[in-house]
């Protein structure tokens, strides 16, 4: 029979692999030590039992039996509420990216309009607009706003969608995958200390 | 000794027969006895083992008594009134089975061993 010490051990190793099932333990704790101690009974230092025990017991990834048990014991509608949190966690990034990426458009397109304005006013400067026919005028003015106020009015009307589409994402990822993230989180304690 | 993937499918009949025929086990027992009553041709592995057995307890097919066994807990597994109820239609469905397996690669009854 190993001793509470030895058991302590096996406990110890089965925390580190991220076991957090209480049931699950007890049965693999069990197991292990049968092993071990069939391999004692005919000399076996407890280390190598111990060692020979894990590698006989336990597959490669020993957490992949509690994600099994966890699976085979998972409801249906646990199941869509996962798949659920998922596909609103992947939109939500999705989304969040979108917005990102037309906050990055909006900025370019503002540094581009300043950068713009300041170069037509130089050119222009030089003109005396008394000195030029209206037809030109017109033309000076149509430049300018064709380079400069329509390029501001996309940077805004994108800087309004960036903000309306981080809106959806952080909505949506506060409906969908954070409540299960919480609940997960939850499970995992109660099953840690329950 | 058969494949893993072979053996998932019958581990919930080979369960319930056994606890049939005993009172409790435990898991390790499972699997010894299995072990010993094959000759080592089914080695039923304790990845696939404790999570039917915990699947079988929720589905209130199985019931567990704990028992301190030196310093530890060993949990022995028993059938419930419903779990000796699916015994039996377990069992012939996987009779059928092994007779429709026997109607495609050529036996009727396939060999035992």
């Amino acid at each position: 029979m190993i001793n509470p010490h030895q058991t302590e051990i096996i406990k110890e190793y089965l925390r580190t692999e991220q076991f957090t099932d209480q049931a699950l333990i007890d049965d693999l704790l069990d197991h292990i030590s049968c092993e071990i101690e069939l391999q004692m009974e005919v000399g076996t230092n407890f280390e190598d039992a111990f060692h020979t025990a894990l590698e006989k017991v336990l597959p490669q990834e020993p957490v992949q039996v509690q994600q099994d048990l966890e699976f085979l014991t998972t409801k249906t509608q646990n199941i869509m509420i996962k798949k659920t949190a998922y596909v609103g966690g992947y939109v939500s990034a999705l989304v969040f990216c979108l917005a990102v990426l037309l906050a990055v458009l909006s900025f370019q397109n503002n540094a581009l309009v300043d950068s713009r304005r300041e170069s037509l006013t130089d050119q222009y400067l030089t003109v005396n607009i008394d000195d030029i026919s209206s037809e030109q005028r017109n033309e000076i003015y149509q430049d300018y706003y064709k380079e400069t106020s329509a390029l501001k009015l996309k940077s805004i009307q994108q800087a309004t969608i960036s903000q309306t589409l981080l809106i959806i994402s952080i909505l949506l990822f506060g409906i969908t995958y954070l409540p299960y993230w919480f609940y997960i989180g939850f499970h995992r304690s109660e099953l840690q200390h329950g | 000794m058969y494949s893993r993937e072979l053996l998932k499918g019958i581990l919930k009949p080979i369960i319930l027969k056994l606890l049939s025929e005993h009172d409790k086990m435990y898991g390790y027992e499972i699997v010894q006895h299995v072990k010993e009553k094959t000759e080592g041709k089914v080695l039923i592995k304790e990845g696939s083992l404790y999570p039917t057995l915990h699947s079988l307890t929720k589905e209130g097919y199985l019931t567990t008594e704990s028992v301190l066994v030196g310093n530890r807990t060993r949990k022995y597994y028993s059938l419930t009134k419903e779990g000796t109820g699916l015994v039996v239609p377990a069992l012939n469905e996987l009779i059928d089975f092994q007779a429709t397996l026997g109607l495609l690669f050529g036996k009727e009854k396939p060999a035992v061993s």
